[in-house]
């Protein structure tokens, strides 16, 4: 495997908060309108004559009207496009992923808001007016004394087997080790805590009814969805502590005799500032040159070939937006005396061979550090210019300092002038090997300079452009390596703005898995609320299952493909039109296209089902060394879409739970 | 009682079991119309399958009615709130069986938010109430049949209900128990509870209720005061002590009788009951471990059982 770190998305960020918080209310709150008016039709087909059981909520009528109003326009304006009203174009909801602002989105959105709102009015006058947490918490003791004395809890013990014998079938390079120990650790932890967080979960409340022991139960003052909660509770707290438990334990069996390679590559929690990939040179800004490897996670960019073709030198490109303050520190490991302060910046990069050979010989790659108002032509004229200055002091200084250690301060001194002067830093002929952790520091000096530029004159980008960052890193290939292809992501070059303690980072990346079986745990109980103990379990375990590929399942269902969606693809079959060509524009085509969209629309409803669990496995960051962030990561990553998810299965448990025949099961 | 405070009552109360696609499986329950009154014993009496669970799980919100009414307190039977002042035994007592007796009362004394000093308290009461004194620092798993059912009757009086629900208290017991559990009925309606129960041992059902109501199929086909249901006013029954039966006795009888219009039907020494043996020996082996029993020469003196304060006399 690649013994890299990378992310195939980017967490996310408080800037995509609003984006999510709109599509979580139009998708919940359009569930939860489907089954407020499934509910009032079915009651008043039912029970003609009884009073409604919400008609009593004022909290529960006037949202849901409301809600009724918004959804009945949406459909008047899809009435007004069907009839051909051209003016509702522009109202009609859209399905673009940027944050929408057509007024059908607004509509579907406050629709959603308030049906939720009309669905969790009587849950939330539940819990002000009779839901107690006093009981709540009797339930969940029960529920852990339940899993002790049923020893569960022999089940984490399980984990030992694993400490004591995995050494024997895990082989590693000594620099693998820490990243191998934690591999090992988070799968078999993983499994273990999930299988037993969705068999508590599932068969709980299926086993009290079947038993028939929650009868005594509900007789009780009992709210019925106390139950639910104090067994989720009580079982969250168990899993907790257990984890914790465990967690320790692992962490113990990580860190014990870390080898110094290893300990260099991720025994340590960097917290990076990633920038933006461009390329200069290439056949455009975002990408660089394929080759055909990989899963296209990396582009590449050549050597100069040939000085005589005039081809423009290939250049990848960070920007760092900006930067913060005062990032330099002394270098612990540098040699020279008066320790010199620097930022560090780390990579990794992929190497590709056009030609076989020197397997293991690096790449040779100048990198080039500079105020971010510079661009790339002006690049390779100040390089120029500078690399005439510095060759000009240079050999001044060699003739005219007789003493070497007064001239080798000069040319120190010459160097950081010229930094100063040009704002920009170069390292040229630097060696690249494959896959490797790689730093190269940068003075301070340069970083002083940015911000006094900073200070000097504000950063404007030309008129409808946005303001130039305020630093790039600009890395090409040297001549010397013209065979050679390096192979760069975002990702792969990073500012080391700090590095945090081993083990921090360790538990924070625990937590993550916490997400995990608190969501496992969650959707078994919110599936027993109506389902058998066996059915539930094999549910979660489906829609786990399904998280697991949610990224390939959405591709299939939003019909990437070229021959479009299901009843599309099945006409050009029928028609024998072949996949790229245009269809031709009969009804029956643009009908079955407008049933794909339905398809599709469903499709991307029905994949909100599912949970996303990958974002919450959190080892790729803790293997390699990086920080989980609390902000970023832990937070709005994890815990917010968590919250997200399991909040609508909570509501719906609570209904199924409330409208339940306890002693008739089905 | 016509005046009395109706503390339970349906109407037209109905259950029809379906399946899963809504088909009609068993009319459980059909227009059941009845009123409980404060402060008696009223009984469900029915053969199995008549309908005696069905109509008290519906009573406790257990289950929902396909039409009519169910009414305790007042209130609907789905209300939560109303369960404050209810205690209920299940047919079995299914209770948690990794909790021993002391922890069952706890936990449920915790869904009535009591204080840990009154749930204390609560459960040495009980536990004493129910003879578990000895056992309750055992798990339920371990527990026989009768044992449960004490518990499970403590667990019911948790909450010192004002209406309590037996679903065949006596189902499991031995004699002992049986007549144990029947003087405790007993006297939690002298202490002013209403009690609904159901059985098919129709001895109990005699021996302590006020009223009863006889289910069939679902369907109610008698209701009264069991007094009145069993009075049989063609007959008259005569006891007598201090006499043997002779010619000359039977003679003086008839013609007695005679004079007023009557035969006899029957004459003859009583038997007692098999329930009365078993506890008058049980009571004898108790007073004198090791011995064999002797019948006693003396006419029945009613047996001594534990409490006999509250013994049943009817
Ligand atoms: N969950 C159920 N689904 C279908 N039918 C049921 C269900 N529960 C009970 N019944 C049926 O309803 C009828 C009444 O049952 P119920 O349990 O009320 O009888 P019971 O009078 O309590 O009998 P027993 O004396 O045996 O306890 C029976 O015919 C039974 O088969
Ligand atoms: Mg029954």
């Amino acid at each position: 495997m690649f013994a890299t770190f990378f992310l195939e998305r980017d967490p996310m960020s408080w800037a995509d908060l609003p984006l999510a918080v709109q599509s979580w209310l139009q998708n919940a709150g359009g569930v939860a309108a489907l089954a407020v008016a499934l509910w009032c039709i079915s009651w008043t087909v039912q029970n003609r004559g009884r009073v409604n059981p919400f008609a009593a909520y004022p909290a529960f009528v006037v949202p849901a009207a409301l809600a009724g109003v918004c959804y009945l326009i949406v459909v008047l304006l899809f009435a007004g496009k069907v009839l051909g009203m051209s003016f509702v174009d522009d109202l009609l909801p859209t399905t673009a992923g940027a944050l929408r602002a057509s007024a059908g989105d607004w509509l579907l959105t406050l629709g959603g808001l308030l049906a939720l709102a009309a669905v969790v009015g009587p849950i939330a006058h539940a819990f002000a007016m009779r839901i107690r947490w006093g009981r709540i918490w009797a339930i969940a003791r029960l529920s852990v004394k339940e899993a002790v004395r049923n020893r569960v809890v022999l089940l984490f013990a399980a984990m030992a087997i694993v400490f004591l014998f995995a050494d024997w079938f895990v082989p590693y390079k000594p620099e693998d080790q820490v990243r191998n120990y934690v591999r090992v650790v988070y799968w078999s932890m993983t499994p273990l805590f999930l299988m037993t967080a969705s068999l508590l979960g599932a068969f709980s409340i299926p086993t009290d009814v079947k038993s028939q022991s929650i009868h005594t139960i509900v007789t009780k003052p009992v709210e019925k969805f106390e139950i639910v909660a104090g067994r989720f509770l009580g079982y969250a707290t168990l899993l907790s502590v257990g984890l914790a438990a465990v967690a320790g334990l692992s962490l113990i069996y990580v860190v014990r005799g870390v080898n110094p390679d290893a300990a260099r590559e991720s025994y340590k929690a960097r917290v990076p500032i990633y920038g933006q990939l461009t390329f200069s040179g290439t056949k455009s800004m975002y990408e660089g040159e394929s080759v055909g490897r990989e899963w296209g996670y990396r582009w590449y960019i050549g050597g100069p070939v040939l000085e005589s073709a005039k081809m423009p030198r290939q250049y990848a490109i960070w920007s760092f937006a900006d930067l913060p303050r005062d990032m330099a520190r002394v270098d612990e490991t540098s040699s020279e005396d008066p320790k010199l302060r620097s930022v560090p910046f780390e990579f990794t990069f992929d190497i590709f061979r056009l030609n076989k050979g020197e397997e293991n010989k690096g790449i040779y790659c100048t990198f080039v550090f500079m105020d971010g108002r510079l661009s790339i032509p002006d690049l390779e004229r100040v390089q120029k210019a500078a690399y005439e200055e510095r060759s000009q002091l240079q050999t001044k200084a060699s003739t005219q300092i007789a003493d070497p250690s007064e001239r080798q301060k000069r040319l120190k001194a010459i160097d950081e002038e010229l930094v100063r002067k040009y704002g920009l830093f170069e390292a040229p002929g630097f060696e690249v090997t494959d896959y490797h952790t790689q730093t190269l520091r940068v003075p301070s000096h340069l970083f002083e300079r940015l911000a006094e530029l900073e200070k000097e004159r504000p950063r404007e980008g030309l008129p409808g452009e946005e303001a130039p960052p305020m630093m790039r890193v600009v890395v090409s290939v040297d001549h010397t390596s013209p065979t050679q292809m390096l192979g760069v992501a975002r990702r792969d070059l990073y500012i080391l703005a700090a590095e945090q303690p081993f083990w921090i980072n360790f538990l924070k990346g625990i937590l993550g898995m916490w997400c995990t079986v608190l969501l496992v745990l969650g959707v078994a109980i919110g599936c027993s609320t109506y389902l058998s103990g066996i059915i539930s379990w094999l549910c979660t375990v489906f829609l786990f299952g399904a998280g697991l590929f949610k990224d390939s399942i959405r591709q299939l269902a939003e019909g990437q493909s070229p021959g479009g969606g299901p009843l599309e693809s099945a006409y050009r079959v029928f028609t024998r039109t072949s996949q790229g060509a245009p269809l031709d524009q009969s009804p029956t085509a643009s009908l079955l296209q407008g049933g794909d969209d339905v398809y599709r629309w469903w499709m991307r409803r029905f994949l909100n089902l599912i949970p996303d669990v990958s974002r919450h496995d959190l080892h790729q960051y803790v293997a390699n060394g990086f920080d989980i962030s609390w902000g970023q990561v832990l937070l709005t990553d994890n815990l917010i879409p968590l919250v997200g998810y399991l909040l609508p299965w909570g509501i719906l448990a609570f209904y199924l739970m409330k409208f339940r025949e306890i002693a008739n099961p089905r | 009682m016509a005046d009395q405070d109706v503390v339970v009552e349906t109407r037209k109360l109905t259950k029809i079991y379906r399946d899963f696609w809504g088909r009609q499986k068993k009319v459980a329950l059909r227009a059941l119309n009845l009123k409980v009154y404060r402060g008696e014993i009223f009984g469900l009496l029915g053969p199995n399958g008549s309908g005696k669970t069905t109509t008290i799980k519906l009573l406790l919100g257990l289950l929902f009615p396909t039409d009519g009414d169910a009414l305790v307190f007042d209130q609907p039977a789905a209300e939560v709130r109303k369960n404050e002042r209810i205690g209920y035994l299940p047919e079995e007592s299914y209770l948690y069986r990794f909790l021993n007796a002391e922890e069952t009362l706890d936990f449920y004394g915790r869904l009535f938010k009591l204080d840990a000093a009154t749930r204390r308290k609560k459960a040495a009461e009980l536990i004493e109430l129910v003879n578990l004194g000895a056992d309750k620092k055992r798990i339920l798993k371990e527990y026989s049949k009768g044992m449960r059912q004490r518990i499970g009757l403590a667990q019911a009086l948790i909450n010192d209900p004002e209406l309590v629900i037996l679903d065949e208290p006596t189902s499991g017991l031995d004699p002992l128990g049986t007549r144990w559990m029947k003087d405790l009925i007993v006297n939690l309606r002298n202490q002013g509870k209403t009690i609904i129960m159901c059985s098919h041992r129709l001895e109990d059902v005699q021996d302590i209720c006020d009223r009863v109501a006889i289910l069939n199929e679902g369907e109610l086909q008698e209701l009264g005061s069991v007094r009145s249901l069993l009075e049989d006013v063609q007959r008259l029954e005569l006891r007598a002590s201090g006499v043997q039966l002779n010619e000359d006795l039977r003679k003086d009888l008839e013609s007695v009788l005679a004079k007023h219009g009557g035969v006899i039907e029957f004459i003859g020494h009583p038997t007692t009951t098999l329930e009365d043996l078993f506890l008058r020996i049980v009571a004898q082996s108790k007073a004198h471990p090791g011995r064999r029993y002797l019948p006693e020469k003396a006419a029945a003196k009613p047996v001594e059982v534990k409490d006999s304060s509250t013994h049943v006399s009817r």
